[in-house]
């Protein structure tokens, strides 16, 4: 079909490129506010989502890294559960397992090292067999070493190094993954050959096997060679085998719950996102209605109106995206450095990684663009309702407020879906439920919002306030539906942190109580080193000398060894039940402490993570080294991640007559210098402990503690400049729409100041009640974790502590907000008032 | 007749980037007695919007001066100005321009409460007021329910509730059907009558036959007065 001539193509699906330049992007131009504030917000959310993605592959690569080899080449491993390997109970073994592996063993020993700060004692790792030799850095003469002792001794690559009585030139340094709490002991990795020759007579702490054929299946092998191990092994020691892989998902589980902690916050910033774009979607489809209309009258179908908008939003997304990745890199690393730097204090390792890749920045900016894009276009689906019309009425602000009815029930409707989990959870807690749990919450912060912001102006009344607040409210009243999806967004982050700082803050005041109770004494020595068995560790000698010191009041030895129990790892812990009651060191969860019991060595006290996972309570019996012993009290311990026993001292030597006390507590008595004790206690225990200040431990812990969710803490701040951008997003875009109004308020006598605090009235009533239902929420959701899924997650109950910061927070929220309206109102003023008022008609 | 509004000499000129600047407004002289109701006519572009601008305290001349009730504005502050728009001057627009997020009874008391009045009291005033104009049953509308005649109704309401010395309307009846455009240059009418100054920037005959006084503009410069 022809027209004069030209021939016409129909406008179907999509708008003409020139009239969409002509529409959409040179509006933008005209409208930078509402593009920028996007962009920013779009470039927050792809800043987070990106540092959780990155702090994520790091931590994967970073334990296998922290396996000191590669899992890929010696993809199984065989440890001993509680002992050392003795060679003449395995060597039977060695022949068969030779015929499919290449085989390299690992001993560790006690050396000790001379640096820059002195002499200490470390732990040495000998590595002997196939391909040992191939090590990184590691051969007859040369060693690596953990960063972590080469910073703490001065030394540097090519420094020779001293370890009993034989040089080696240091090469490079190597991750090392342990779990102690800041006493650490540090290992050498070193190729021995007279540890090989020893061998024959020794004892060995692990094996490592390489299959000679490449295709081997790996998880066939280990089960072979498990069985393998119980036919021709005679191992006191219970031996497990593992694959490299199934290592390093252990160990990365380490920080699986601070990544879990992150991931909820990345996924609620996505959330948020979303909500705010669709929100500014909203609005500019309103501006641009009246222009629709006419676009339909021409002609334009409705879908081609709805896709001009997502598509202008498609753009928004990959420039605000990339602005994220660029822009927010230095965040991105820092955040991630943060979380290696936390790793590296509570696990000492050093973590890879964070460096940026293309296929990391490629793969964010197609997310975040998505996650925009689907935003867009919930938003925009009014556009599809827009009917062609002869549109006469001006365009004015958005006039629509939020039906209250509506709003009521989808209140109450999320109240009822909320009480319904709560009594499912309470009466069979279990994670599925408390998670259920956490996502009714933040339904109930979604659904009961609307209510609230219609409540707003109502309440409002009853504060005192002139004519600025009684204009702002009508802002409020009529253009309530236009701030719905920032105020949700605003709530729900305000919610999230909430929740978050709450929870951190109860673990954290746990923590501190537990600390207090547990730490008590006035000094603490350590070994140097965690070694086992044969390894050094404080000998009776030395306890009997730290006793004879004069001012020392009481010396508490503290032994420790490992032993398994129904096929999961326990740890055993001793010391003197009866005195360590007497102290009151134990905070029991369950049961009671009977200072008889505990002193004839009946009854043993179970941790209550262990209690968890072993499925035991007080008056069960446990099984250690065939002797059956009788559960008294589920304590509190936040000392393992694994189940942990506590022992009378007596009954731990009889089970491990070899084994010497880990460490000693020393009371010391009224009146006595703690330093001049400290003292003595050094010279006694000399390079082969650490002895420390009690309260530098309580301190030690906290900092610890601190430094853990330090990443999680600055991440709620993103989230908080996130949600602050979504409400601004939505104040400021009812400001530019009501730009007209400013003059006619001008003219009718209202002076600047009036006009200012107007609008910030209207910002910071917008955020007021939401936020308290964000705090309310936020409080509810801290309740859940606390009490639901964190003991359902790790073991530990806490005690749900409230504080003023989600108050704080709060504050914080709405000033920032009613600053910023403030802010952009004058600058406004400034442009719009002036000039021409009557002829701008 | 006591006089409410009188412009001396004013000129006017703006200047845009990159042109040369554009007189506006040349020499200008205009006196408006009490309930005096005053046209103003002229082709588009002559200045008639700028000078209700100028007389309106919107904007300020470059030369002369403009006297509302006595009070020279030459030398005023934005303060001063500020306070005699409130409480000397109503506006009324070609577009309305109430204020969308009031309802109609709250737009009309917004003059009041600006000027003082208890919220109590501007209600009351403001009820008053536009029952008179038939809109009792439109208190709690929202502009964008109203149609063009009612919303002029309010707008004129809002611009007189506080009784001011002068009234500036732009196309009052611009927007309007000529039935609401008659009403409304009735309700502008009464107003005069009460002893309001209006003076009135209208292309309309049917309008311009009810003003007291007629000022014809062109290039910037009152071309003369026709009376009525």
């Amino acid at each position: 079909m022809t027209l004069q001539g030209v021939e016409q193509r129909a406008v179907g699906w999509f708008m003409p490129g020139w009239l969409f330049y002509r529409f959409i992007v040179r509006r933008c131009a005209r409208n930078p506010v509402r593009i920028l504030l996007l962009l920013m917000a779009v470039a927050v959310a792809t800043t987070l989502v990106s540092s959780v993605a990155r702090v994520s592959f790091s931590s994967i690569q970073t334990f296998e890294d922290s396996l000191g080899y590669s899992p890929k080449e010696y993809p199984i491993t065989i440890s001993p559960v509680g002992g050392r390997i003795a060679l003449s109970e395995i060597g039977r073994c060695f022949a068969r397992l030779s015929s499919r592996f290449d085989i390299v063993a690992f001993r560790r020993e006690f050396g000790e090292v001379e640096g820059a700060s002195g002499r200490r004692g470390v732990r040495v790792t000998g590595v002997t067999g196939v391909g040992a030799g191939d090590w990184e850095g590691v051969g007859t003469d040369t060693i690596n070493a953990s960063r972590t002792l080469i910073a703490e001794n001065g030394l540097t690559p090519g420094s020779s190094v001293t370890i009993r009585g034989d040089s080696f030139v240091l090469t490079k340094p190597v991750s090392e993954l342990k779990t102690q709490d800041g006493i650490r002991s540090n290992s050498f990795m070193v190729a021995l050959p007279d540890l090989g020759a020893g061998i024959s007579d020794g004892v060995l702490d692990g094996i490592l096997l390489r299959p000679r054929a490449v295709s081997e299946n790996i998880g066939a092998l280990r089960g072979a060679v498990q069985e393998w191990l119980g036919t021709c092994s005679v191992s006191s020691t219970p031996l497990r085998v593992d694959t490299a892989k199934s290592a390093v998902e252990r160990g990365d589980r380490l920080l699986a719950a601070y990544r879990f902690n992150v991931l909820i916050m990345a996924a609620m910033t996505v959330l948020v996102c979303v909500l705010l774009v669709s929100q500014a979607t909203q609005v500019s489809l309103r501006n641009l209605s009246r222009e629709l209309a006419i676009l339909r009258t021409l002609g334009v179908g409705r879908w081609a109106c709805l896709w001009a908008i997502v598509k202008e939003s498609f753009g928004v997304g990959l420039i605000g995206a990339v602005l994220g990745v660029s822009l927010g890199s230095p965040i991105i690393l820092a955040l991630t450095e943060l979380f290696l730097s936390t790793a590296h204090d509570i696990y000492n390792i050093e973590l890879g990684g964070a460096e940026l890749s293309w296929s990391h920045v490629i793969s964010v900016v197609l997310v975040m663009t998505a996650v925009v894009v689907t935003g867009a276009f919930c938003g925009a689906l009014g556009a599809l309702t827009v009917s062609p019309s002869i549109g006469t009425r001006t365009g004015g602000a958005s006039v629509r407020p939020i039906p209250q009815r509506a709003a009521l029930v989808l209140a109450l409707c999320s109240l009822f879906v909320m009480a319904v989990v709560w009594m499912a959870v309470a009466l069979k807690p279990t994670l599925f439920l408390s998670y259920l749990y956490i996502g009714a919450c933040i339904l109930v912060v979604g659904g009961v919002t609307p209510f609230i912001v219609t409540l707003t102006p109502r309440v409002a009344r009853i504060l005192p306030g002139g004519v600025s607040s009684w204009i702002g409210r009508g802002g409020i009243r009529v253009g309530a539906r236009g701030y719905l999806l920032g105020a949700i967004g605003a709530t729900l982050a305000i919610a999230l942190i909430c929740a978050l700082s709450l929870m951190v803050g109860s673990f954290r005041e746990t923590l501190e109580v537990w600390a207090k109770v547990r730490l008590r004494g006035d000094l603490f020595v350590s070994s140097a080193l965690d070694g086992k068995e044969n390894e050094s560790r404080l000998s009776q000698d030395v306890v009997e000398a730290v006793r004879g010191i004069s001012g020392v009041e009481r010396v508490v030895p503290y032994y420790e060894a490992r032993t398994t129990f129904r096929g999961s790892e326990l740890v055993v812990g001793a010391s003197d039940l009866l005195a360590q009651s007497e102290r009151g060191i134990f905070i029991v969860r369950s049961g009671k402490v009977d200072g008889a019991t505990l002193h004839d060595g009946v009854e043993v006290l179970l941790s209550e993570g262990g209690a968890r996972k072993l499925s035991l309570r007080p008056a069960d019996s446990i099984l250690v080294e065939g002797r059956t012993l009788r559960i008294g009290a589920i304590i509190q311990e936040f000392g393992t991640e694994l189940p942990l026993i506590q022992i009378d001292e007596r009954l731990f030597r009889q089970l491990y007559p070899r084994h010497n006390p880990q460490s000693l507590t020393i009371d010391a008595k009224s009146g006595a210098s703690v330093e001049a004790i400290r003292h003595s206690v050094e010279k006694i225990v000399g390079i082969g402990g650490i002895v420390r200040d009690n309260g530098e431990l309580r301190a030690l812990v906290l900092t610890l503690f601190d430094r853990t969710f330090q990443v999680t803490s600055s991440i709620r701040w993103i989230v908080f400049t996130l949600g602050v951008v979504g409400l601004l997003l939505a104040t400021l875009q009812h400001l530019w729409e009501r730009r007209r109004e400013l003059k006619t308020l001008y003219l009718l006598g209202m002076t600047s100041w009036g006009m200012v605090l107007a609008f910030v009235y209207e910002g910071a009533l917008v955020c007021v009640l939401p936020v308290g239902v964000g705090v309310l929420g936020g409080v509810m959701m801290g309740w859940g974790l606390t009490h639901y899924v964190n003991p359902l997650s790790f073991g530990w109950s806490l005690a749900f502590s409230f504080s003023l910061y989600p108050v704080f927070v709060s504050c914080l929220f709405v000033l920032a907000v009613a600053c910023v309206v403030g802010i952009a109102t004058a600058l406004l003023l400034k442009k719009t008032v002036r000039g021409a008022t009557f002829s701008d008609e | 007749m006591r006089e409410v509004l009188e412009v001396v000499s004013v000129s006017k000129s703006f200047v845009v980037p990159g042109a040369p600047a554009v007189q506006v407004l040349r020499d200008v002289s205009l006196t408006v007695g009490q309930g005096e109701f005053v046209g103003l006519v002229g082709p588009s572009g002559c200045g008639k919007s700028t000078l209700l601008n100028i007389m309106g305290l919107a904007e300020r001349q470059d030369h002369g001066d403009v006297i509302i009730g006595g009070w020279s504005t030459k030398e005023s502050s934005d303060r001063h100005l500020q306070q005699l728009r409130r409480a000397e001057l109503g506006y009324v627009f070609q577009n309305f321009n109430l204020l969308s997020t009031l309802s109609v009874l709250e737009n009309v008391m917004v003059p009041l409460v600006l000027n003082g009045a208890r919220r109590e009291e501007a209600s009351r005033q403001a009820e008053e007021l536009l029952t008179k104009l038939k809109l009792a049953h439109r208190l709690d509308a929202m502009p964008f329910s109203l149609s063009g005649g009612e919303s002029q109704r309010v707008a004129i309401a809002r611009a007189v509730v506080h009784r001011p010395k002068v009234v500036l309307a732009d196309e009052p009846t611009g927007s309007l059907d000529s039935y609401s455009g008659e009403v409304v240059l009735d309700l502008l009418k009464e107003q005069v009558d009460f002893g309001i100054a209006v003076v009135m920037a209208t292309h309309s005959e049917t309008a311009l036959a009810r003003c007291s006084r007629v000022e014809h503009m062109k290039d910037g410069c009152l071309a003369g007065a026709r009376g009525r």
